[in-house]
């Protein structure tokens, strides 16, 4: 394998300077939402003789401001010194304290008109471009930073949970397999996808929010309102449509978490600073994992599966009379039989073929579907519910528990074979399945040809394909 | 806050404030204060010379006008400490280029 460095380094350098380049923005935009202790105008107060005018002119003031805290901590202290300056300069005139104090309020104007000016003034149509385009940036890096940490995460919590199933196997717990099983349907990949996303969503909203809040001079909640609307919008159009993959109701519930996840970033805590990932937060993440590794490989001697056995299977444990008696012999051709086979992929359609073989050439005879078709009628194949194996990984037989197929194809004449396709990926509860050919006989019974094919197929799709699928 | 435009139409003008405010300015590092005591000598100055009557202590527009000001990018606006250690909001002209060209100088 070759790699292409130049293509690499212009990769990797361009991701990582996005990355930079977004929390730089974040962390500059973010320092107006709160008051620092290494703010210059933090420590200031009134600190004067007879200010509690001035304390209620301002608080009067403020109220109309609605700024982010570092702005109104700004301008109250801005306020501050100019009141100062000014009473100071009509005492010099021969005012009286209490009057210079009066009369330094009165020139400023009514507190509440001139907080809504201050506003006007902050909250320009320009900086609120500016919070826009900002955010939409800083969202970019942080739906990154979320998605590599989500990985780190939902890799954790997969260890973790293996780590304490192979203890429990151990001493002798028996656990239901949740993640492949017959009754959840797979859903490991999908919901650690959708841990994955569910963090980036909310990192992305989060980084919105407040860089679009310190770029435009408004309060972080206002601006989360219109960011976890649009959230919901894309990433829920995202998870309910967007998203395709096998698919569970473990897996759907997973991906309705993604647009929460991002509207609980735009809003909860929204007011406090990003955490901070220290260099010891870090440390101790890469030693926890390193534990949890030789944690895993000390106790790999069991299996959180199954019992290791294989099972062998006769013919009876097919059940196929299930389906229908197996043709007579005289009504099919002189030592040959037919033989089902399948094709597809997990994410299209499965298509299902069947051939007449003759175990003398060992070659499908060619001509053999038409001497069968002398007799037989309404040919069709049967898709009935499958005994899954031992593992979960494929189909052997029919599962009594049923009595009627789920689905049922005609059969085409195609070639030498007879066919159909089935869409076992977009039905809920396809899973294990077990496709049989049948037709009617010159008796007017419906008989079984062959013992047919099975395997297991998982629902793909969107969380959209699941919840309208039909049983 | 008032000069000879605004003094003449009588209603204090946001935009004629904000044009008395960069004039103040010109090119110096000033505070808040500063700036307004130096607009309403200038006002002071004017009126004496037109004969108008001046409103030299209206400053309701004066603190919106220097933050729209800088929300333009037309001030930067820094906090400094003086020698007694109490800080003070600055202003100065924010220009793209530290000095005028020289060929833009017309003699």
């Amino acid at each position: 394998m070759t790699i292409d460095w130049l293509f690499a380094f212009v990769w990797i350098g361009g991701w990582g300077a996005f990355l930079i380049a977004a929390i730089w923005l974040v962390r500059r935009s973010e320092r107006r939402l709160s008051v620092g202790p290494g703010d210059p105008y933090a420590p200031i107060a009134p600190g004067l003789d007879g200010s509690e005018p001035m304390a209620a002119y301002l608080d009067r003031m403020t109220g109309a401001l609605a700024l982010p805290a570092g702005d109104v901590a700004e301008v109250r202290a801005e306020l501050i010194d100019h009141l100062q300056d000014s009473t100071a300069t009509l005492e010099a005139e021969g005012f009286e304290r209490e009057a210079a104090i009066r009369e330094a309020l009165g020139r400023l104007g009514p507190p509440a008109e001139l907080g809504r000016q201050l506003r006007a003034a902050h909250q320009s149509n320009r900086r609120l471009l500016a919070g826009a385009g900002g955010g939409v940036f800083a969202a970019g890096g942080g739906f990154v930073l979320g998605y590599l940490g989500g990985a780190a995460l939902a890799l954790l919590l997969a260890l973790v949970l293996a780590a304490v199933a192979a203890v429990l196997t151990l001493v002798g717990v028996r656990l239901p397999d949740i993640i492949n099983s017959s009754s959840g349907g797979y859903a490991g990949n999908s919901l650690m996808l959708s841990v994955m996303l569910a963090v980036a969503a909310a990192f992305a909203t989060r980084y919105a929010v407040r860089t679009s809040a310190g770029l435009s001079r408004r309060a972080p909640r206002t601006v989360a309102v219109f960011w976890a609307a649009a959230a919901v919008l894309g990433f829920g159009w995202y998870a309910l449509f967007g998203l395709r993959g096998q698919q569970s109701w473990l897996c759907v519930a997973g991906e309705a978490c993604i647009p929460l996840a991002a509207v609980a970033g735009a809003f909860v805590r929204i007011e406090r600073p990003m955490p901070h990932v220290g260099r010891w937060a870090i440390v101790c993440s890469a030693i926890s994992v390193v534990f949890l590794v030789l944690g895993l490989a000390a106790v790999s001697g069991s299996s959180v599966i199954g019992t290791g056995q294989v099972h062998e299977y006769q013919p009876a444990d097919l059940h196929l009379d299930t389906v229908a008696p197996a043709a007579p012999a005289a009504w099919l051709p002189a030592d040959d039989y037919v033989v089902t086979g399948q094709d597809g992929g997990q994410a299209s359609a499965t298509h299902i073929d069947a051939q007449v073989i003759s175990p003398s050439s060992g070659a499908s005879a060619s001509l053999a579907f038409a001497t069968v078709l002398i007799n037989w009628r309404d040919l069709r194949f049967e898709a009935w519910h499958g005994q899954p194996t031992w593992q979960d990984s494929g189909a052997i037989g029919i599962d009594t528990h049923y009595t009627s197929a789920f689905a049922v194809q005609p059969a085409f004449l195609q070639g030498k074979s007879l066919q159909a396709d089935f869409h076992f990926e977009r039905m809920r509860d396809a899973r294990s399945w077990w496709v049989v050919l049948t037709g009617v006989g010159p008796d007017g019974s419906r008989y079984r040809l062959g013992d047919g094919s099975g395997n297991w197929t998982d629902f793909y799709g969107s969380a959209w394909d699941w919840l309208t699928a039909p049983q | 806050m008032s000069g000879t435009d605004g003094a003449k139409r009588g209603v204090a003008n946001p935009a004629f404030v904000r044009r008395q405010v960069i004039n103040a300015l010109d090119g110096e590092v000033m505070t808040g204060p500063a700036i307004f005591r130096r607009i309403r000598e200038r006002s002071e100055e004017g009126s004496a010379a037109s004969g108008d009557s001046v409103q030299p202590n209206d400053q309701s527009l004066f603190y919106p006008a220097l933050h729209s000001l800088e929300a333009g990018w037309k001030l930067q606006a820094t906090w400094q400490s003086d020698a007694s250690g109490a800080n003070h909001r600055t202003y100065r002209r924010r220009r793209l280029l530290p000095r005028r060209p020289a060929w833009t100088i017309r003699t």
